[in-house]
C-alpha cells in the first residue's frame, strides 16, 4: 500500500525544499495528495487544507526559518499554525500521521523569533501519531515516513476464544494434560504444547490466543529452562504491562531445582507450588483476573 | 512472587536476563538472525561499535532460543560464550568445560587444541547429545528416555567481540594470527560445518566490529564462512528507535510522553555510541521521573542535563527553576551545556563529586586513612589503568585491582581498599565499572584478583574528565617513549657524559617524571611482549632504576656546566640587560601569576580542609539540619571549584612561565637580531650619511668648481679691462675671492697674473726694480736686514728692498780681475774667482772686509759654494779639480778630480756633501770625507746647467739645457722626478719653502709650486734681460739679478697682491657689472669688504 502524503503550505523560504521533497517522496513510491500551488485566497487555502486532510493519510508540515503569512479571519494565526491546528483534530485517528519537519532552513541563526516560538509550541504539543523530526534531507525524511507507515504483516492463526489458555513444553505435556483435565471441569481451558522441532511460530500463535483469553498459564515441571524465557517472549508480544490478559507462570515444586524460577515483570504472576495445588491456584488466579477485568470495565 | 519494579532501561551495561524482556527495536533483526542460525548453524554479526551486536545476541537471540523459538532438537540450551581476550583457547575451553567434559581443564584444553572435530566429538560424547541410533537409546525404557531427554541440550557457542583476535598482540601480529587463534577459529568453523552436515543442535555465533572484516582473511576458511552466513547489524531507523524509547516503558507499565520521544530522537546524532548514550539517558530520565512513577517528560530530561531549560514549556520552566534551588551548586553547573551526551557526562561528574562522601559514609573506619586527594588520585589512576589508546582511539583495558593498586603504589592503599573506593561506580543505576553490584551480597565484595572493566567505551568518549585522563595517560606514555629513547641511547653508549640530557630536555623530562611518577608496574602495563611476568617485572624495574640515575647524572652535569657558565653569563647578561628588560618583566608577571596560583592553591587546600572539618563536625552532630549540610556541601563545592580554578590558574601560570621564558629567549634572539639590524642600519646610515656627505661634498665641489671656473673666467675678463683699472682690479679680486673661498689655488697662474696685472695697472710702483748696480748682478744673497748683490766688478751692494734703493756697498778689491763672485746665503761671506786662478773668500761682517786668498790652481775657477756652516768653501773650474778650503785658514782640505769641467758646485746637506755638475752632462755627489764620487745623472743631450739644494726634502733640483727641471731625491739614491713642461734652457734655479723658480734662456722666470705638479707655473715675463742670479727673499718674493744691472723683485703670493690690490680698489662692482661679468645666478657680494 502506498501512503498518500499531503505536503503543507510553506512560506517562500521553503519553496525550493518543498519541491525537492515532493519529488523525493514520489520516487520513494508514495503518492502526493496535493501537487501544485495553493490557492492565493484565504478561503481557497482553507479548503485545500481541508481536502488534503480528508484525502491523505500522512501530513508533512515543513518548518523553515520564517513564520510566514497569517490569516486575518483566524485571529491572525499564521498559515502554518492554522494547518497544524486543523491536522491536530485528526491525529486521534489511528491511521493518520503528522510529520513536522524542522528543515535545515530553521537552523538557529536563520530563525525568526516568532518562528522559534512556534517551533517550541509544536514540540510541546507532540501527541500520538505525531512526529517532530529534524533530519537534514528530504531523502531521510522519506525513508523515515516509509518505515513508519509500513504496516507489518501478521499471520493470523485460527484462534478460538477461551477463558484459560494453558501452554506447556513437550517435556511436561503429560502433567499439563492432567492439570487441564482438572481445570476444564470448572473453567473453559485450551492447551498448547510447544514442540521444539516442529517449526511452528509459537510466539505469534500464543500471543494471539492469549489476547483472546482471560488468563494465560504457562506451566512447567521439567522444563523450567524453557518456561521462563518463553513467558518473557510471549509477554513482550502481548504488550507487557499493557496487556489485558495476565500471565500465570506456574511451576511444580517438584523437582526442587524449580525453586526460585520466577519472572519479574508486570502482569506476570510467578509461582512455584505443589503439583496437586496447581489446578486450584490456576482457578484462583483466573478469578482474580476476571474480577480485575470487571473492575476495569 | 510479587512484581518488583525495575528500570526498563539498563543504561550503559547490557541487558541482563530479567531485563531482556525490555530489549526492543530489533525484532526484525532478531528474526533474521534466528533464521540464519537455524538454517546455517553459523552466523557472523558485524556492525559498528555501539550498534548493539552483543545485545542482539544476549537479549535477542538467546532468549528466543531458550524460549523454544529457535527450532532445535532439544528444549534445553547450553550456552558457551567467551571473549578471545589474550587467551582464546583457554577462554573457549573454560566456557565449554563446565557442561561438556569431565576431564580436567588442561586435558580438555589439550584435546581441543587438536582442532577440527575435537569440539563436536566432545559434544557427542557428552550427556547433551542423544545418539538415537545408539544401543543405550534403543534399549532404554520410556522413563529412561525421558531422563536422557531432560539431560540433553542444544549447544550455542558465542564468540563475542571476535575483534579481540586482532586487537591483542598475542593473537595477531604483523598481519598473521597466532597458532592458538587459528586453532580456535578452526574449531568454531569445523563445529558449525559438521553440525550442519550431521544435523547436530550445535550453533556458532560470532560478533565483531565491522572495522576488522578485512583482517578475517588471516584465518583459513573464515572469509568463506562469513560469506556463507553474515548479518550486518543495521543502524536503527526512526521507527526502530521509537520502539527502543517507548516500548520498554509501555511493557513496564511506565509512561513516556511523545514529545520526549521526539526530542530524544532529534537529539540522537549519527556516529558512535548512539544506543548506549540513549539507553543511559533513558535510565537517568526514568530515575528522575521518580523511578517511573511519573510520566517521563521533558522536565525529567532537563533534570538530567539533556535539555536546556529555555526549551521547556512554561509550566515546566517554573517547576524546573524551583527544583534547581534545591540541588547543590556543583550539580547546577552540570546543566550548563545540556545535550543528550551531557546526560552521561553530568552523571559521571556527579558520581565523581559524591564518591568520596559515599565511601566515607559506607566505610567510616577508613575516613582518616584516605583523604579526598588520595581518593581523587585513586579514581583517576584506576580509570587511566582501565583505558588505553589503540590506534589513536581510547579503548577499554581490563585490569585487576592488584595491578591497579601496584601502579598507585601507596603503602596504605591496598587492592581491597581500591575496590571499596570504586563501589559507587559499580552500583546499579550507575554501572560504569564491571563487575556490577547486584542484589547478591557477594557482588559487593572484591579481592585483589577482581578484574575491573569499564562498562562501555562510550563512557570514555563522553565523560570529559575521563577523556582528559585518558589523553593525559596517553600523553604520559608518549613522553615516556621519548624519554626512554634518550635513556637507551645513554645506556647503549656506556653511559657516557656526552649522552646525558641537555638543560632543556632535562627540565622537560624532570617535570614530566615528577608529575607522572612512573613505576615498574605502570611500565608493565604497556609491556605487550610475550615474556614471562618475572622477566617483565625485572625489565621494568631496571628501566626505572636507570631512568632515575639518568636524570640525576644529567642534573649534576648541568650544575657543573652552569657554574662555569655563571661568570661568563654575568658579562653577557649585563650587555644584554637593556635588551631583555621587558622580557624579564613578562617573566616576572608569569612568576607573579604562578605565585598567585600557588596562593590560590593553598587557599583552596585550606578551604578544602576547612570544608572537610566542617563536614566532620556536621557528621558528628548527626547532620542536625539539612540546611547546614547543604551549606557544607556548598562550601565544599566552592572550595573544590576554587581548587580546580587554582589548578587551572597554576597550569596557566606554568604555561605563562614557559611562554615568558620562550618569549625571553625570543626577546634575546630578537634583541640580538635588533642589535644586528641596528648595527646594520647604523652602517647603512653611516654609509648613507657618507654618501650624503659625499653627495653634498660633490655638490659643494661642483659648486666650488663652478665658481672656480667662474673665477678663471673673471681672471681672463680682468685682463681685458686694462683700460678700466678699477673694474680690472674688481674682476681680478673677485676671481681671487671665488678661488680662495672655494678651495681653489690662488697661486693659479691665471689668478696670480690677473691680480698682478690689475695691481700693476693701479699701483704706480708695482714691481720693485732695484737700480744702481755697477755691473750685471751675478750673485744675490739675503741676510737678516738686507739684500746683498754682487757683480763681476766685485762691488757688493746692500739693498733696502722696500725702499727700492741700495743703502750701502762695499768693493771687494783684489789684484786680479774677478772671474766670478758668489755670496754666501747669509750674505756675510763671498767667494770670488780671479783670472790669476786664485780664489778669495771675503768676510763682510759689519762692513769690515777681510779676505783669504787661496791659490794653487792651474785653470780658471768658475764656481764656488760655501758649506752650510760656512766653515769651508769649495770651488772648481775648467781644470776639473774640485778643491775645498778652510774658510778661516785658506788651507786646502780636499781636492777631488771631477774629470770634467765643473760648471756648478753646491753644498747639500752638510759640509761633507757636495753636488757637482760637470760639462760632460753629469751630476755627481761627492763625499768630502771619503773623496768618493757618486754619479746620479749622466746625459749627452740633456745637459745639467744649474742646481740648488732643497734641504727639507734632501733633494737636488737641477735645470737642464733642454728646459727640463729634474729633482734628485738624495735619500732615495737619486731617484728622479721631472717638473714642468719648460722647453727653454734653464739657466738659474732657486728654491724656498715650497716654491721653485727658474730663469730661462727666453728671459722669463717660472715659479713652480713643489708638490703640485698639476698646477701650471707662474710665468713672469715682464722683463727684457737675462737673469744672472735668482733667489727668494724671506717674504717669498722672487728676486732676480739681471744682465742689465738691475735687480727685479716680484711678489709671488697672490694673497699679498690681493691684499694690496684691495686697498687700491675704491668701489665694488655694481649689480649690472656683477650680472655682466659674474652672472645672475650667483648671489651678489662685495668684492672687497671695505
Amino acid at each position: 500500500m502506498h501512503a498518500n502524503i499531503f505536503i503543507a503550505w510553506t512560506p517562500n523560504d521553503c519553496r525550493s525544499l518543498r519541491e525537492d521533497l515532493t519529488q523525493v517522496l514520489k520516487n520513494s513510491g508514495m503518492e502526493i495528495a496535493n501537487e501544485g500551488e495553493f490557492p492565493a485566497d484565504e478561503a481557497g487555502f482553507k479548503l485545500a487544507v481541508e481536502k488534503g486532510i480528508q484525502k491523505a493519510d500522512c501530513f508533512i508540515l515543513p518548518i523553515g526559518g520564517k513564520l510566514g503569512e497569517s490569516l486575518p479571519t483566524e485571529n491572525n494565526v499564521s498559515m502554518s499554525h492554522y494547518q497544524f491546528l486543523k491536522i491536530k483534530q485528526h491525529l486521534a485517528e489511528s491511521n493518520f500521521r503528522l510529520f513536522v519537519w524542522q528543515t535545515p532552513l530553521a537552523a538557529p541563526h536563520l530563525l525568526e523569533p516568532k518562528q522559534l516560538e512556534f517551533i517550541d509550541h509544536l514540540k510541546h504539543s507532540i501527541t500520538s501519531n505525531m512526529a517532530f523530526t529534524n533530519v537534514p534531507s528530504p531523502l531521510k525524511l522519506a525513508d523515515d515516513i516509509r518505515s513508519v507507515m509500513e504496516i507489518p504483516e501478521i499471520t493470523l492463526a485460527e484462534v478460538a476464544g477461551t477463558d484459560i489458555f494453558l501452554i506447556c513444553n513437550e517435556m511436561d505435556d503429560a502433567e499439563a494434560t492432567e492439570v487441564m483435565d482438572m481445570v476444564s471441569d470448572i473453567v473453559p481451558i485450551k492447551k498448547l504444547t510447544v514442540v521444539h522441532d516442529d517449526g511452528l511460530n509459537y510466539d505469534d500463535l500464543s500471543a494471539q490466543q492469549i489476547n483472546s483469553s482471560k488468563l494465560a498459564v504457562i506451566y512447567f515441571r521439567e522444563s523450567a529452562d524453557w518456561a521462563l524465557p518463553f513467558v518473557q517472549q510471549v509477554w513482550k508480544k502481548i504488550g507487557g504491562a499493557a496487556s489485558k490478559t495476565p500471565l500465570l507462570l506456574i511451576g511444580s515444586s517438584d523437582p526442587n531445582s524449580n525453586a526460585g524460577k520466577y519472572v519479574n515483570a508486570p502482569k506476570i504472576i510467578s509461582m512455584i507450588v505443589n503439583a496437586d495445588l496447581i489446578p486450584l491456584e490456576i482457578k484462583v488466579q483466573y478469578d482474580k483476573a476476571v474480577e480485575s477485568a470487571v473492575k476495569k470495565r | 512472587m510479587e512484581y518488583k519494579k525495575i528500570c526498563p532501561y539498563p543504561g550503559l551495561r547490557p541487558f541482563n536476563d530479567d531485563e531482556s524482556i525490555y530489549f526492543k527495536g530489533r525484532d526484525k533483526n532478531i528474526d533474521s538472525i534466528v533464521d540464519l542460525v537455524e538454517k546455517k548453524k553459523f552466523v557472523m554479526l558485524t556492525g559498528a561499535s555501539g550498534d548493539g551486536k552483543s545485545s542482539l545476541v544476549y537479549a535477542g537471540v538467546l532468549p528466543r532460543a531458550r524460549a523454544g523459538l529457535l527450532k532445535a532438537k532439544y528444549s534445553s540450551w547450553k550456552v558457551a560464550d567467551f571473549r578471545p581476550e589474550r587467551d582464546p583457547l583457554g577462554n573457549l575451553t573454560r566456557a565449554l568445560h563446565s557442561f561438556l567434559n569431565t576431564d580436567n581443564f588442561e586435558t580438555f584444553r589439550k584435546k581441543l587444541s587438536y582442532g577440527f572435530n575435537a569440539l563436536v566429538n566432545t559434544y557427542k560424547k557428552s550427556p547433551l547429545f542423544i545418539d538415537v541410533e545408539g544401543k543405550e537409546w534403543k534399549e532404554a525404557d520410556e522413563p529412561t528416555k525421558k531422563q536422557l531427554r531432560k539431560k540433553a541440550g542444544n549447544l550455542i557457542i558465542i564468540a563475542d567481540q571476535f575483534e579481540e583476535f586482532f586487537t591483542n598482540i598475542e593473537n595477531y601480529h604483523n598481519g598473521s594470527s597466532s597458532v592458538e587463534s587459528q586453532t580456535v577459529v578452526n574449531l568454531l568453523l569445523e563445529t558449525a560445518r559438521i553440525a550442519l552436515a550431521e544435523y547436530l543442535p550445535v550453533y556458532v555465533i560470532l560478533t565483531m566490529r565491522s572495522d576488522y572484516i578485512g583482517q578475517c582473511a588471516s584465518f583459513r576458511g573464515l572469509p568463506e564462512y562469513i560469506g556463507f552466513s553474515e548479518f550486518f547489524v543495521p543502524r536503527l531507523k526512526r521507527h526502530d528507535l521509537v520502539q527502543v524509547i517507548e516500548e520498554p516503558a509501555k511493557l513496564n507499565g511506565d509512561r513516556i510522553s511523545r514529545r520526549l520521544t521526539e526530542h530524544l530522537l532529534n537529539d540522537i546524532t549519527d556516529g558512535y555510541d548512539q544506543l548506549p548514550i540513549l539507553q543511559h539517558a533513558l535510565n537517568q530520565i526514568w530515575q528522575a521521573a521518580d523511578n517511573g512513577k511519573e510520566e517521563m517528560d521533558l522536565i525529567h530530561y532537563a533534570k538530567v542535563g539533556g535539555l536546556d531549560k529555555t526549551r521547556l514549556p512554561d509550566a515546566d520552566k517554573i517547576m524546573f527553576e524551583k527544583w534547581l534551588l534545591g540541588i547543590p551548586p556543583f550539580k547546577v553547573k552540570l546543566f550548563e551545556k545540556p545535550s543528550l551526551e551531557n546526560v552521561l557526562n553530568a552523571h559521571a561528574n556527579e558520581l565523581l563529586e559524591k564518591a568520596y562522601d559515599y565511601f566515607v559514609a559506607k566505610h567510616p573506619e577508613n575516613a582518616n586513612v584516605i583523604t579526598r586527594e588520595d581518593f581523587m588520585l585513586i579514581v583517576k589512576t584506576t580509570y587511566q589503568c582501565l583505558t588505553k589508546i589503540d590506534e589513536s582511539r581510547a579503548v577499554r583495558n581490563r585490569m585487576t585491582l592488584q595491578e591497579i593498586s601496584d601502579i598507585i603504589q601507596r603503602p596504605h592503599i591496598t587492592a581491597r581498599l581500591v575496590g571499596k573506593l570504586l563501589d559507587i561506580f559499580r552500583l546499579q543505576g550507575n554501572t560504569f565499572l564491571k563487575p556490577f553490584i547486584t542484589d547478591k551480597p557477594e557482588s559487593l565484595k572484591t579481592h585483589k584478583h577482581t578484574i575491573l572493566d569499564i562498562t562501555h567505551e562510550s563512557l570514555i568518549r563522553n565523560w570529559s574528565v575521563l577523556k582528559n585522563w585518558a589523553d593525559e595517560e596517553y600523553e604520559n606514555w608518549q613522553q615516556f617513549h621519548d624519554f626512554n629513547k634518550q635513556l637507551q641511547r645513554w645506556i647503549s653508549n656506556e653511559k657516557q657524559k656526552g649522552y646525558l640530557l641537555p638543560i632543556g630536555p632535562l627540565s622537560f623530562f624532570e617535570d614530566w617524571y615528577n608529575s607522572c611518577k612512573p613505576n615498574k608496574y605502570w611500565l608493565k602495563k604497556y609491556d605487550e611482549s610475550e615474556t614471562p611476568e618475572t622477566e617483565k617485572d625485572a625489565k621494568a624495574h631496571k628501566i626505572i632504576e636507570d631512568a632515575s640515575l639518568f636524570l640525576k647524572s644529567s642534573r649534576q652535569a648541568i650544575r657543573r656546566k652552569k657554574n662555569l657558565l655563571v661568570y661568563s653569563t654575568v658579562t653577557v647578561v649585563l650587555i644584554l640587560l637593556s635588551f631583555t628588560v621587558w622580557a624579564f618583566l613578562e617573566r616576572n608577571k608569569a612568576l607573579e601569576q604562578q605565585l598567585i596560583a600557588e596562593q590560590k592553591t593553598q587557599e583552596a587546600v585550606n578551604a578544602t580542609k576547612e570544608a572537610i572539618r566542617s563536614k566532620e563536625e556536621a557528621l558528628k552532630s548527626q547532620r542536625k539540619a539539612i540546611e547546614s549540610e547543604q551549606l557544607a556541601v556548598s562550601a565544599k563545592d566552592t572550595a573544590l571549584k576554587a581548587k580546580e580554578q587554582a589548578m587551572v590558574s597554576q597550569q596557566e601560570a606554568l604555561k605563562q612561565k614557559s611562554r615568558a621564558e620562550a618569549e625571553t629567549r625570543n626577546a634575546q634572539e630578537q634583541s640580538l637580531i635588533a642589535k644586528r639590524e641596528t648595527e646594520k642600519a647604523e652602517q647603512q646610515r653611516a654609509i648613507s650619511e657618507k654618501e650624503k656627505n659625499k653627495a653634498e661634498k660633490a655638490e659643494m665641489k661642483a659648486r666650488q668648481l663652478s665658481l672656480i671656473s667662474v673665477s678663471q673666467n673673471l681672471a681672463l675678463k680682468s685682463a681685458l679691462q686694462n683700460t678700466n683699472p678699477q673694474l680690472q682690479g674688481l674682476l681680478a679680486m673677485q676671481a681671487y675671492r671665488f678661488t680662495k673661498q672655494n678651495g681653489g689655488k690662488v697661486q693659479d697662474p691665471a689668478i696670480y697674473e690677473a691680480l698682478r696685472s690689475a695691481y700693476s695697472s693701479l699701483a704706480s710702483n708695482s714691481n720693485a726694480v732695484l737700480k744702481g748696480s755697477s755691473a750685471e748682478v751675478r750673485t744675490l744673497a739675503e741676510n737678516s736686514t738686507s739684500l746683498a748683490s754682487a757683480g763681476k766688478d766685485g762691488v757688493v751692494n746692500y739693498w733696502n728692498v722696500s725702499k727700492g734703493k741700495s743703502e750701502s756697498s762695499v768693493g771687494l778689491k783684489y789684484s786680479s780681475p774677478n772671474n766670478f763672485i758668489f755670496i754666501s746665503s747669509n750674505g756675510a761671506l763671498a767667494a770670488s774667482g780671479h783670472e790669476n786662478k786664485a780664489v778669495c773668500v771675503w768676510s763682510m761682517n759689519g762692513g769690515k772686509i777681510s779676505f783669504v786668498e787661496m791659490k794653487g790652481r792651474k785653470e780658471l775657477l768658475r764656481t764656488a759654494s760655501f758649506s752650510p756652516d760656512f766653515t769651508t768653501v769649495a770651488a772648481a773650474g775648467k781644470d776639473s779639480m774640485l778643491t775645498i778650503w778652510n774658510v778661516q785658514s785658506g788651507k786646502v782640505i780636499k781636492e777631488i778630480n771631477m774629470k770634467s769641467f765643473v760648471k756648478t758646485i753646491l753644498y747639500t746637506s752638510n759640509e761633507n756633501s757636495l753636488a757637482v755638475i760637470t760639462e760632460n752632462g753629469e751630476v755627481n755627489l761627492i763625499s768630502v770625507s771619503e773623496g768618493s764620487i757618486q754619479n746620479i745623472y749622466s746625459s749627452q743631450t740633456s745637459l745639467p746647467l744649474c742646481g740648488t739644494y732643497i734641504p727639507q726634502k734632501n733633494t737636488l733640483a737641477c735645470g737642464f739645457s733642454d728646459g727640463k727641471i729634474r729633482l734628485f731625491n738624495l735619500s732615495a739614491s737619486g731617484k728622479v722626478n721631472q717638473l714642468g713642461d719648460n722647453i727653454t734652457r734653464v739657466e738659474q734655479i732657486s728654491v724656498k719653502n715650497n716654491m721653485l723658480a727658474v730663469s730661462c734662456s727666453d728671459k722669463t722666470i717660472k715659479i713652480y709650486e713643489l708638490g703640485n705638479t698639476d698646477l701650471k707655473p707662474i710665468h713672469l715675463k715682464d722683463h727684457k734681460t737675462k737673469v744672472r742670479s735668482l733667489i727668494f727673499d724671506k717674504e717669498n718674493k722672487i728676486i732676480a739679478g739681471c744682465e742689465d744691472k738691475t735687480i727685479r723683485v716680484w711678489d709671488t703670493s697672490s694673497d699679498k697682491i690681493a691684499e694690496k690690490l684691495c686697498s687700491l680698489l675704491t668701489r665694488n662692482m655694481t649689480l649690472i657689472e656683477w650680472k655682466q661679468f659674474v652672472g645672475e645666478k650667483i648671489e651678489y657680494e662685495k668684492t672687497c669688504s671695505k
